[in-house]
């Protein structure tokens, strides 16, 4: 299901972040890379060889699941793990925002 | 391997040349890239740098794995000055590719941090990878304002030389012949003379710079010093100035670019900026013989001309430069909301 700020377009109700493993698959089919080589750990420039074009492509892919990442903070994105706990924090900080408006 | 560190440049030029020259000649093959970390001109380049925070490099551990010039520059536009940087030599290691969004992301960071108007930068027609990053990634999501495209005229000094360097076919070959520009630029008689730039030329050089005054044109401001560096830096620039009557009347500054591809390393003379309004046609034939000769005795094989739009171009199709098929585009990413760059039709060198 497609997704905009980390909600379902379709208005169900938000189950949370997709799960790690999830986050590692949609990874590797975007970096075009081995899914067992998507490990947190993993660095995305110098262990998966994630070129320039596809570190651009996944600022975008995270801004789709609902990172307002700034382009100017991306040398925070540095491995598979700084990707999702980024994913995850700011899930967590927009769902605090909803709350709190509500 | 591991996590990149992305922090000042240490100043190893050494190391910045040989990660560019590796990684470029396996990107561009037979297509020519331009030189800038050439040890001489990238020192040209870096002087007028008050502080490391304008070259940005990226590490992996000691390794230096990507790099890019921030280079401070003032513009003045419809009577208001602005703060800019002139991005440049943006590349990364091979085996690093990745990096140069880390440096792209630092130099938004840095240039927000020391209140930058606008960063100018120049993109290449050809699809290399910069290119794609910037059109289909960054300049639909940024104010990325394309200020003007600039394509290039030549006229050979070494026509067998250029034909080995960039593989000229036959028709190429013969088009260039039937045109006249393999043959030398001569000088016609004429009332004054032509030589070059010495330290005491400086001011009336500023005074004819300055007549140039359009308001579609954005003004580069250089400091008298930075600009006297520009037109004689022993290696790197020269410049001719034409003489009649004990008066500096028109003047052109080139510099000694190398372009390099699997085809070898090549040296051609680039003109940077010009004034010859006012001279006659024997006289401004007789100054771009000057570069000609100058150009030879500094082993460059062609000369190069982009288009500035701000000088008359017919003297050099009168010596018979023919076009060079390549083109960049002039864009500005715009950081303050209040600037606009829409409309500029020219950059000119100006000193405050």
């Amino acid at each position: 299901m497609e997704q905009r700020n980390g909600r379902p377009l379709d208005g169900r109700p938000l189950d949370g972040p997709i799960p790690f493993e999830a986050f590692q698959a949609m990874l590797a089919d975007l970096l075009q890379v081995d899914p067992d080589q998507v490990v947190p750990g993993a660095y995305f420039v110098t262990d998966l060889g994630v070129d320039s074009i596809r570190m651009l492509k996944l600022l975008l892919r995270l801004e789709k699941l609902g990172v307002e990442l700034r382009l100017e903070l991306a040398t925070r994105i540095q491995t598979v793990g700084d990707a999702y706990d980024c994913y995850r924090q700011e899930l967590g900080r927009l769902d605090l925002r909803s709350t709190g408006s509500e | 391997m591991g996590r990149i560190e992305v922090r000042d440049f240490d100043g190893d030029i050494a190391a910045l040349g040989d990660m560019a020259y590796d990684t470029l000649l396996e990107e561009r093959g037979d297509d020519n890239w331009l030189d800038y970390y050439r040890p001489e001109i990238a020192r040209h380049l870096f002087a007028d740098v008050p502080d490391p925070r304008f070259l940005i490099a990226a590490y992996d551990g000691s390794k230096l794995v990507a790099f890019v010039a921030n280079l401070p520059r003032r513009y003045r536009l419809n009577g208001q000055t602005y703060l800019g940087v002139w991005s440049t030599m943006l590349g990364a290691h091979r085996d690093y590719r990745g990096a140069a969004v880390y440096l792209i992301a630092e130099c938004l960071r840095r240039n927000q941090e020391f209140g930058a108007d606008l960063a100018m930068l120049s993109i290449e027609r050809r699809g290399y990878r910069s290119r794609e990053m910037y059109n289909a990634y960054l300049r639909p999501r940024f104010p990325l304002v394309r200020v003007k495209p600039m394509y290039a005229i030549t006229h050979a000094v070494d026509f067998d030389r250029i034909v080995q360097s960039q593989g000229l076919k036959w028709y190429e070959r013969a088009g260039i012949r039937f045109w006249g520009a393999h043959r030398p630029i001569t000088a016609p008689p004429v009332a004054g003379v032509v030589r070059l730039y010495a330290a005491t030329d400086l001011d009336q050089i500023l005074a004819l710079l300055g007549r140039y005054s359009d308001r579609n044109s954005m003004v580069r401001v250089f400091t008298r010093e930075s600009l006297a560096r520009r037109l004689a830096t022993p290696g790197v620039t020269a410049t001719l100035v034409y003489e009649r009557g004990g008066a500096v009347l028109g003047f052109i500054n080139f510099t000694a670019h190398e372009l390099v591809s699997r085809r070898g390393r090549h040296r051609w003379g680039w003109l940077d900026f010009l004034y010859w309004d006012g001279l006659s046609a024997g006289e401004q034939r007789a100054l771009l013989a000057g570069v000609w000769q100058a150009s030879r005795e500094l082993s460059c094989i062609g000369i190069l001309e982009w288009n500035k739009d701000y000088y008359d171009k017919r003297p050099l199709y009168r010596a018979r430069f023919v076009p060079y098929p390549n083109y960049i585009e002039i864009n500005a990413w715009v950081l303050n909301p209040r600037l606009s760059v829409r409309g500029v039709r020219s950059i000119v060198e100006q000193v405050a």
